[in-house]
């Protein structure tokens, strides 16, 4: 079976799987970052109205805000990966990874196909929220002609961010539990990404050591563009880290996956 | 009731040992729960480098909130939060029907039976920010009103668990339920912010029908603000009625439990 054949048989595997259970894709794509987005506005705008000085904080007006928190809140929920992790994870503990080293598959091309093509999805069902919102009921500065170049963006951090799963998930070969680092992993990332505030708001030194990682490209970077707070310069700069660690983290997960399958026994770790 | 007690006492050994076990593990559940605390701590230090007043309050009582909140939660993760969270895996395995057939309180078994301990050490982390936080109000630690925390954090504490409970629960009824269970920590977030930031309907919302606000909100305002006796009979009340609703749902979902990974 050719390459793409082979991927794209797993990435429609993804669709289907999510369209047998509509009602978990709906809560996931839909209802959570709605209630989170809801959460995360009614702090802004109480954090907004407070401080008096025409509406302004940060160079910013309260409408940036808003918008900032709306997107910020669909655009994390596409950039973190918690269902797929564990279930690599899982794969590799009960030994059911047996399964796809018996075939002629990739198990890193397997669930990156399958894990894309779900981003992808949600990514189309989620993202037209927002935009709705932000065209008819918050009107501001939300911008959508750039939204497909922060799109793309997202997509580069995807796939850095599947890779850093793909690192995690191989320690699964050597550990008893990795299910806790997933935890912790995506906690510590998700305090990278500038959801819980715009990066531009920390104090210097601290917004320079968030804009030079990437994981800033997961919500900060695109956001920002989308909303305004940010120039094409830094989606730029941004997509070139990305794409930079996105190699580096393959070669480490490439050169774990070799050092680890070699010591797996079959009978799951 | 001293049956129940050595029972739980069994229990936090057992649970005990399993987590020394795996030594890295509880560390590293340790950290990750100090992640959280620093994230939620830093995204009001960053807004208050801008602002030095958010609704009613200033820098100094929204670290009480926040460490109130992370009392709440530590005691949640340590009690309730492994049990619950397993609640649907063992409903849809069928191991649900084992603590149905012990003599001993069905809910108390699914409740109590993993105890996280690892959180001990939270609990004395977040326990002594609070007292830091208190201590550095403008007018001191307010010593005459902490016999009420007696009082709210049982309630904020009963908040949680029923309104988990209520989530975890539906797997009698819908059998595997992990997106519900996610729509419960998108609820959680409203206990994660004061009640005077939401718009009027919303604040009505969280201290009525869902009653998120009697997590850390109420419990903080009672500390700090204007002193209400209202609020603390309000606390009582919310806290008594979300434990029956919790055990009156879990009975009313176990009557129609069909059995093993039904």
């Amino acid at each position: 079976m050719s390459f793409w054949r082979r991927n794209l048989a797993a990435a429609r595997l993804a669709w289907i799987q999510q369209f047998e259970y509509r009602f978990n894709l709906f809560v996931d794509a839909i209802l959570q970052p709605v209630l989170t987005a809801t959460v995360e506005v009614a702090l802004w705008y109480a954090m907004v109205s407070g401080i008096g000085d025409g509406d302004s904080l940060g160079g910013f007006s309260r409408a940036h805000y808003l918008h900032y928190a709306l997107w910020a809140a669909f655009v994390a929920r596409i950039g973190a990966n918690w269902m797929y992790e564990f279930r690599m994870g899982e794969e590799i503990q009960s030994g059911t990874i047996n399964v796809i080293l018996t075939r002629p598959l990739s198990f890193y091309q397997f669930y990156l196909s399958q894990f894309m093509s779900y981003k992808v999805l949600t990514s189309m069902l989620s993202l037209t929220v927002p935009a709705m919102i932000a065209s008819f009921l918050i009107p501001g500065p939300t911008d959508l002609s750039r939204l497909p170049m922060a799109c793309v963006l997202i997509l580069a951090y995807l796939i850095m961010a599947y890779n850093i799963s793909f690192i995690v998930v191989c320690g699964g070969f050597h550990l008893n539990r990795i299910s806790s680092i997933t935890t912790a992993k995506n906690i510590a990332i998700w305090c990278f990404t500038g959801e819980l505030f715009p990066i531009d708001l920390a104090p210097l030194a601290v917004k320079n050591i968030l804009l030079n990682l990437p994981f800033s490209a997961g919500v900060y970077v695109p956001v920002g563009y989308i909303t305004g707070r940010c120039g094409a310069d830094l989606v730029l700069r941004s997509l070139l880290m990305v794409l930079v660690w996105a190699g580096i983290t393959g070669l480490i997960g490439q050169l774990l996956w070799s050092f680890s399958i070699k010591r797996y026994s079959g009978t799951g770790a | 009731m001293s049956r129940y007690f050595s029972i739980f006492m069994a229990f936090l050994k057992t649970s005990l040992v399993a987590d020394m076990e795996f030594r890295a593990n509880l560390s590293i559940k340790v950290l990750t729960d100090v992640i959280w605390y620093i994230a939620q701590l830093a995204t009001f230090e960053v807004l208050f480098v801008h602002t030095d007043r958010l609704g009613v309050w200033h820098v100094e009582e929204m670290r009480v909130f926040m460490t109130m909140l992370f009392i709440i939660d530590a005691l949640y993760m340590l009690l309730f939060a492994e049990n619950l969270d397993q609640l649907s895996v063992k409903i849809v395995k069928g191991e649900l029907d084992f603590l149905l057939t012990k003599p001993v309180d069905a809910q108390f078994m699914a409740s109590f039976q993993r105890i996280n301990t690892a959180y001990f050490v939270n609990i004395f982390m977040v326990v002594s920010a609070f007292f830091w936080s208190l201590g550095r109000l403008p007018e001191g630690i307010p010593w005459e009103r902490l016999p009420v925390l007696l009082v709210v954090i049982p309630s904020g504490l009963a908040v949680v668990y029923c309104t988990r409970l209520l989530f975890a629960a539906s797997a009698l009824f819908f059998g595997a339920n992990s997106s519900i269970m996610m729509v419960w920590f998108q609820l959680y977030r409203l206990a994660t912010r004061p009640d005077f930031i939401y718009p009027r309907w919303m604040r009505f919302l969280v201290l009525t029908i869902l009653p998120m606000a009697f997590v850390a909100s109420v419990p903080t305002r009672l500390l700090i603000d204007t002193w209400s006796t209202a609020l603390i009979w309000s606390s009582l009340i919310v806290g008594f009625a979300a434990f029956w609703l919790g055990r009156g749902y879990w009975q009313f979902a176990i009557k129609r439990y069909a059995s093993a990974s039904s």
